[in-house]
């Protein structure tokens, strides 16, 4: 039976739609993350499940059970915070075992539970520590381990790991993974952070300005999305725009600006449209004869540790940005040197040229 | 001559040492990011160069002047904050204008420099926005262009980008670090951001409990971190302990649990001391067979996790220890799955030595 | 845009000038009455325990009146915890319809004049103007000295200082409550708490160091309680108003030396409450634990009355709310339109307003000389209070020894007016500097002393609310002095606070009594000109003043109102 189920749940803030008709189903057991940029009504999303938010159309069903007018404290749900909430005048045990003590469970059920939370996320030797002792990551855990310990089987994320560090993020994802997967629990997360969202979840839903845009798996939405935005969102993307010159059975040309031309994958393009054609930096190969050579010159090189974004400007006044390891053979390369990019046809994707614009379409705020 | 010095500065709160004898110098023109997790100390170093607070030991220099106690109006300097502090009652033009107007320029020379400044940040139709109107990018631009009018040779930035969505931030580092080598300023961004720090900087300060732990180039800081918590900080690595079989010219040898040897570049840890072996996810590939001339560790993927653009392993090794790798997909991709047996390897020059440090190994790495 | 060029600075004299205006015009006359206490010992040692002859007669006196005044106290605050809790989550939590109007209400006993006030509770619930004759009665509701039982506390009195300690209570759990942030209820909420056991468990152990603080200051407020409680106390008498007798009759060093006991309660109680929310005002832990049984049970009670009670909840304080504010100034307008041209209960024209008014006791001259008086007061002293509170406040904040200012601040607020005007009579009258007698001056330089701390707290509310700190460094590292900063970035930001302060100072200068009435000599205000209204029984006279005054700072509530929902 599906855990959470939404439909048509709508809410407006004065003129601001933001939940727009949302249907939503996720599975029981699925890890699901909501991503977006600020504002595409995310948080009011999950809000809306907790029952922090009332949504003004629309049903929630957890396990089948409409939830509208549920109060919150009897929707049997864990709900973990940006800012992490752990209450200050109480110790991690006092935290911890906060959601059995108020939901009236007896001391000696209570015990037992607690303490295999704190096995669990490894604080059995810090129980008696308050909050303002611990790290960011280790109040964070806390702040999860306190909402599952009373056993509920929903939990929702809300930019969970916003607040912490880059580095405790990283490591505190994993962990956040790990402990859904083995209490075998169905999670809703939000965040702002794609590779986030990417590492963490079974499917990835893309919301923006208060509608899906996508959903998927964080494989297929990485070399397979849908649309534009989905592409620029998610991972990092260079798009150039033509026009559909040649479709012959296998393949199709795009005539770029100044007549530069690349040959992509035909399903089912048709001649004359005007198109937009997108592809990872990730794919584009440096100097090799494999796919569309394009020439250029170096116009920025940035180092990343161990890849690095080379910008390129294209003959024809287009920019790519290509994303390498660079090897040995590569370290020579110079600001303005020339350099020929080669794109597989297969790696490019195709969208219809968006009406409103390209920049529009892709903008991320 | 170095443009900002901080000779034996320290600062203290309390009980709590926030900066402990920090000797930096910055030259002008450079990008320096500062870079340390939460409570490192970064924000405090900034504010004390800006004059914000007060050092309690040492002394700051600016531009060949001590500037202990000058205060922050008369210092060559401008600090952006995280917030950006933008003056929520004036308009666009008069947070951009504000420097010069308050430095008692000519009118003609302040709507000139406004003039200019609003075209370079892009926000020229805007300037009778109010600040609570504009997105989150959009005022980050305001506020770098208020600090740019001031005229002030250099920038202090803490946490510029720390206020706006992930997937924003990676767009707009290319964008601020190029208006700020245009103007030919020098800046020192503050970040906890590693991967923001190594894209942005010319050089690194990599900072620890108040503490530098190591100054260099992002390649050097990269490449060759000169001890446990900066490879792991920036960059992340596995890492193994064991002990040092062989010191010499090839590098060191290294013996881990279970009778597995491994050879680094490297040298550092004499011959039959504890040791712990570090090399990087990246370099780390995985394959079916071993490779000759590298380092082969051989064991069974426990999960496998795609992320955007990479595909990153977690791979139990025989002798019990658990490494990772990252390795880009490309079109000669093979994604091996949970349970595969496959073989980790990496060569010698990518691998690192440090000395077992006194406190264990988890709390040099610990990051939670 | 800019008055002063960057190159001048005048940061230096104007802190000079700044902090010897403070000490002079605020700190000396808060504790002259100390040193005068000290300096006189043997003065005071004679006529207060070996008078020749009472004995120790006025040492007696003393003893049971304080001990009165903190039974009165005491009940006043637990009743005002009892409904202000409640009422304060409330207008912190929720927004309803009204919210604003009720804030007003919560905020009115605060600018009221103590004097009318105190007479509109008076015949509200003793004459048949009021209540009673409402419901139909041939006198009051209840008889003048009725007697609460078990306390002791006679009802008056203890109905006026419930008033007039409420706000202190409401508005300063209010706040605090508000800045606690609602993420900790709501995380209770998701682990299946209802509202009221979150209530409990959460937030009343964050909000306790508010309980903390306006109990307190309630506490000091009751003590120092003079304009409302001299005319509503009848034959028994609080600390505050015995000095004001004692004045009357020139037993100085007694009162002296009340006034001094009382500056140290004040200051005994106030102090450690100062030092414990500078330092953050930590939730305090209560190591107390009921019994699990208990704890289900309780528990289900907050399940209970969070689903069905939560009308009763919120309705009840503010049913106390109008019982104890509104019902009075209605009753008093009312009094004013019944009694218009004559006692309408024996109809004789001399019970009438006009008649007290243009009659031959010709009040309406004195009326308009003292409303001269008054506002004349309440400008001047408001205005030289803003010059020194402006750049005060902006000491505070940058400097080190901001928070002992701060502190010292308080206390103006709660002393009792009766020992403040008496310790201001003394320091620059007769006894002291002999500069100035009583009289117009002597009553500004009084009403300076606790028009500062309200201008300061007003602006430093508005100052750390918007985080004006941030804005200001900003400015400085843009190349603006701090001077240059505070006047173009850190004013404009807390104009709404400047304003505030200023109309809560003239409103509250309006209608002081109890020091006003020490130092006014014959340049009379009005709300000292109810009280002998009422002394002489010119009561129809006194409700058409009460009215007049209430009106007044019913006004300028509104005021405030308008100004500050921009």
């Amino acid at each position: 039976m599906p855990e959470v189920r939404l439909v048509n749940v709508t809410k407006r803030y004065n003129e601001i739609v933001a939940n727009d008709h949302i249907n939503l189903t996720i599975k029981d057991g699925e890890y699901a993350s909501v991503i977006g940029p600020s504002g595409c009504g995310k948080t009011t999303l999950i809000k809306s499940i907790a029952g922090i938010i009332r949504p003004e159309e629309g049903e929630i069903y957890i396990d089948g059970q409409l939830v509208n007018d549920l109060p919150i404290e009897d929707r049997g749900i864990g709900y973990v915070f940006q800012n992490i909430a752990l209450f200050p005048h109480m110790n991690v045990w006092g935290n911890i075992t906060y959601g059995p003590r108020v939901k009236g469970f007896s001391p000696e059920e209570t015990r037992p539970l607690a303490l295999e939370m704190l096995e669990m996320i490894k604080l059995s030797a810090r129980q008696d520590a308050y909050p303002a002792e611990l790290s960011g990551g280790t109040q964070q855990k806390t702040a999860v381990a306190r909402a599952l310990t009373s056993r509920a089987e929903l939990l929702l994320l809300d930019e969970p790991l916003g607040a912490l560090d880059v580095k405790v993020r990283a490591e505190l994802r994993y962990e956040l993974r790990k402990l859904v997967k083995d209490l075998k629990l169905t999670a809703f997360h939000v965040t702002h952070d794609q590779e986030e969202a990417m590492s963490i979840s079974d499917r990835v839903i893309v919301m923006k300005k208060g509608r899906i845009v996508e959903a998927g798996a964080p494989m297929d939405l990485y070399t397979r999305p849908k649309n534009l935005f989905t592409a620029n969102f998610v991972g990092e993307a260079n798009f150039l725009s033509g026009e559909i010159t040649e479709v012959l059975d296998e393949t199709a040309l795009i005539e770029l600006k100044d007549g530069l031309r690349i040959q992509v994958k035909n399903n089912g393009l048709r001649r004359g449209k005007r198109v937009v054609s997108a592809f990872r930096p990730e794919f584009v190969e440096l100097d090799t004869k494999r796919g569309n050579p394009l020439r250029g010159t170096i116009v920025n090189i940035a180092y990343s540790g161990s890849m690095s974004r080379i910008r390129v400007r294209l003959v024809n006044g287009d920019i790519v940005v290509a994303k390498r390891i660079l090897g040995v053979k590569d370290a020579n390369r110079r600001i303005g040197d020339n350099i020929t990019l080669c794109i597989p046809p297969n790696r490019i994707l195709v969208y219809p040229y968006p009406e409103g614009g390209l920049e529009n379409e892709l903008a991320l705020e | 001559m170095a443009l900002i010095q901080l000779v034996n500065v320290t600062k203290t709160f309390g009980t709590i040492t926030a900066l402990d004898e920090i000797n930096v110098s910055i030259d002008d023109g450079e990008y320096v990011c500062v870079l340390g997790p939460t409570g490192a100390g970064k924000t405090t170093l900034l504010r004390i160069i800006a004059g914000l607070l007060e050092a309690d030991e040492g002394e700051i220099y600016i531009a060949g002047k001590c500037v202990n106690h000058l205060p922050p109006e008369d210092r060559d300097t401008v600090y952006m904050f995280q917030q950006y502090a933008l003056f929520p009652h004036m308009t666009v033009w008069e947070n951009v204008s504000y420097s010069p107007v308050i430095k008692d320029w000519t009118d003609d020379k302040v709507e000139t420099l406004t003039k200019e400044i609003l075209e370079m940040i892009r926000l020229a139709e805007r300037s009778d926005a109010y600040p609570r109107e504009l997105s989150g990018g959009m005022q980050q631009r305001v506020a770098l262009g208020r600090g740019i009018a001031s005229g002030a040779r250099i920038l202090l930035l803490d946490e510029p980008l720390g206020a706006l969505d992930a997937r924003l931030r990676v767009g707009l580092r290319s964008q601020l670090r190029q208006l700020v080598k245009d103007q030919s300023l020098t800046a020192i961004h503050v970040t906890h951001d590693q991967e923001e720090a190594l894209m942005m900087a010319d050089r690194i300060v990599v900072l620890r409990n108040g503490s530098i732990e190591q100054i260099g180039t992002p390649p050097e800081v990269y490449s060759r971190p000169q001890s446990i918590f900066v490879a792991s900080f920036v960059g992340g690595a596995n890492f193994i302990e064991g002990t040092v079989v062989k010191s010499d010219d090839a590098g060191s040898l290294i013996e881990v649990f279970g009778g597995l040897q491994i050879q680094v570049a490297e040298r550092g840890v004499g011959a039959g001391e504890k040791a712990v072996l570090a090399f990087r996810l990246e370099d780390t590939s995985v394959g079916e067979e071993e490779v000759a001339g590298v380092n082969n560790l051989s064991g069974v993927v426990e999960s496998a996790t795609f992320i955007g653009g990479s595909m990153e392993y977690e791979i139990r090794l025989e002798n019990g220890a658990q490494i990772a790798s990252k390795i880009l997909i490309s079109d000669a991709f093979k994604a091996y799955k949970p349970g595969e047996q496959v073989v980790a390897s990496f060569p010698p020059e990518k691998g690192y030595v440090f000395p077992y440090p006194a406190m264990g190994l988890l709390k040099e790495i610990e990051a939670i | 845009m800019l008055w002063l060029k960057r190159s001048v600075n005048p940061s230096r004299p104007v802190t000079w000038a700044t902090l010897i205006a403070f000490i002079v015009f605020v700190l000396l006359p808060t504790f002259y009455l100390i040193s005068y206490v000290f300096l006189s010992w043997n003065d005071v040692r004679v006529e207060v325990f070996e008078n020749p002859i009472i004995g120790d007669e006025n040492w007696k006196q003393i003893q049971k009146v304080l001990f009165f005044s903190f039974r009165l106290s005491l009940s006043a605050v637990a009743f005002d915890l009892i409904f202000g809790i409640p009422l304060a989550y409330v207008l912190a939590r929720k927004r309803f319809r009204g919210k604003d109007l009720l804030e007003d209400i919560v905020t009115l006993p605060l600018v009221m004049p103590t004097s009318g006030f105190g007479f509109a509770t008076l015949i509200t619930w003793t004459t048949v103007a009021g209540i009673g004759g409402f419901l139909g009665l041939s006198s009051g509701l209840v008889p003048l000295d009725t007697v609460i039982p078990i306390v002791n506390v006679p009802l008056m009195v203890f109905i006026v200082h419930v008033a007039l300690t409420f706000p202190y209570i409401v508005r300063t759990l209010e706040t605090k409550i508000q800045s606690i942030d609602t993420t900790f209820e709501m995380a209770s909420r998701t682990l299946g708490a209802t509202p009221l056991t979150t209530f409990r468990n959460v937030l009343l152990p964050l909000a306790l160091p508010g309980i903390f603080s306006g109990s307190v200051l309630a506490f000091a407020r009751s003590l120092g309680e003079t304009g409302a409680t001299l005319i509503v106390a009848g034959v028994s008498s609080t600390a505050s108003i015995a000095i004001v007798r004692w004045t009357a009759e020139f037993k100085l060093a007694t009162a002296a030396f009340m006034g001094s006991l009382l500056v140290i309660i004040a200051w005994v109680i106030i102090l450690p409450v100062e030092v414990y929310m500078g330092r953050g005002g930590k939730a305090l832990r209560i190591p107390f634990h009921l019994p699990p049984s208990v704890l289900k049970g309780v528990m289900r009670v907050e399940r209970y009355a969070s689903r069905k009670l939560t009308r009763v909840k919120d309705f009840t304080p503010i049913v106390v709310l109008v019982l104890t504010v509104i019902v009075p100034i209605l009753v008093v307008f009312n009094s004013v339109v019944l009694y218009w041209s004559a006692d309408p209960y024996t109809g004789k024209v001399q019970g009438g307003v006009l008649y007290q008014l243009f009659g031959p006791s010709n009040y309406f001259s004195l009326l308009t000389k003292a409303t001269l008086t008054s506002i004349i007061v309440a400008l001047v002293s408001t205005y030289i209070s803003m010059c020194i509170a402006i750049p005060l406040t902006f000491l505070i904040e940058r400097k080190r020894y901001g928070v002992i200012i701060r502190s010292v601040l308080k206390i103006p607020l709660i002393i009792p007016t009766s020992s403040l005007g008496l310790s201001v009579l003394l320091l620059w009258g007769s006894n002291g500097f002999n500069l100035i007698s009583s009289g117009i001056w002597l009553t500004i330089l009084t009403h300076i002393v606790f028009s500062v701390p309200v201008v300061v707290e007003s602006i430093l509310a508005a100052y750390e609310g918007s985080d004006v700190q941030m804005y200001e460094d900003s400015a400085r590292t843009l190349g603006a002095t701090a001077y240059n900063a505070i006047e173009t970035v850190s004013l404009p930001l807390v104009k709404g606070g400047i304003l505030t302060g200023f109309i809560l100072s003239f409103a509250h200068s309006l209608g002081e009594t109890g020091a006003t009435f020490i130092v006014m000599g014959r340049d009379i205000t009005v709300p000292a000109l109810v009280v002998n209204m009422v002394e002489a029984l010119a009561i129809p006279a006194a409700f058409f003043t009460s009215t007049y005054l209430i009106a007044l700072s019913l006004i300028l509530l509104a005021i405030i109102r308008v100004t500050t929902r921009r």
